[in-house]
């Protein structure tokens, strides 16, 4: 096993807030009500998509119902980039937003 | 119609007639939509397919916005090549039958579903107090054609989510 020290380039400042950035989860998921999609095809897609159980799923479906949009989830820009294109492959109204500070 | 959940978690359809061949109308006209280039849809219904609104606002632009489009089109294109595989297997017009979707289509075959509802509703903007089912016997010709595919296909989104 090497034991020897391996030095790493210095990172400029630029460079540790983007990197920052990019691994804070500053970006939230939401999800909007409409008339078409039916509440089970909601619950379904959220257990699929976002890995909710069936407890946490009718939570968020009754939100966007209720009040008309639901955030369903916080995560970096990547990832809530990623949740969003999903729930819209299923047809959901969703969008993402930066999360307020 | 009676939906029940396999052993290997698929799903046994049994159709009467009239419920195959609606079910066919609903698939063969979604599936040809699926094929469309999403700017050459109708806006209505590339809006609830191909949303762009809070895109700009999220910083996608441009490029990265036709991207994103380009992404949810890819999804429908591989639902209509597994749809074509379903018009195969369904009962043919006029008969009625049984027919089995396998359980690693089934998330794929509920979402051609609930697109199609989608798209019929945007054709006719219709809001919430439109999708009652008492609205749906005061509608006539095209709109009421497109109320009846709505239910009906709601009706088996929920037998086919229940387990």
């Amino acid at each position: 096993m090497n034991a020897g020290i391996v030095e790493t380039p210095a990172s400029s400042p630029t460079q540790e807030s983007d990197l920052s950035e990019a691994f804070a989860k500053g970006w939230q998921v939401l999800v909007w009500n409409d008339p078409v999609n039916l509440m089970s095809y909601v619950v379904f897609v959220f257990q699929k998509v976002l890995g909710f159980d069936e407890v946490k799923a009718r939570k968020h479906m009754l939100e966007v119902h209720e009040q008309g949009r639901s955030v369903v989830a916080i995560e970096t820009r990547e990832k809530a980039e990623m949740y969003c294109h999903r729930l819209q492959e299923f047809g959901l109204q969703s969008t993402l937003e930066a999360r307020p500070v | 119609m009676r939906i029940e959940t396999g052993p290997t978690g698929g799903r046994d359809f049994e159709f009467a007639a009239p419920e195959a061949a609606l079910l066919r109308q609903a698939l063969e006209t979604t599936l040809l939509a699926y094929q469309t280039p999403p700017v050459e849809l109708d806006p209505m219904v590339g809006n609830v397919w191909y949303r762009q609104a809070g895109l700009r606002e999220a910083g996608i632009r441009g490029e990265d916005a036709f991207h994103w489009v380009e992404g949810l089109h890819e999804v429908r294109l591989e639902r209509e090549r597994l749809g074509r595989r379903w018009m195969k297997t369904l009962p043919l017009v006029g008969q009625a039958g049984r027919w089995f979707l396998p359980k690693e289509e089934v998330e794929a075959f509920v979402a051609t579903l609930n697109d199609h509802r989608l798209r019929r509703a945007a054709e006719f903007d219709l809001g919430e107090g439109d999708l009652e089912v008492r609205a749906m016997e005061k509608s006539k010709g095209d709109k009421r054609v497109a109320l009846v595919e709505i239910h009906f296909l709601a009706w088996m989104i929920e037998l086919i989510l229940q387990e």
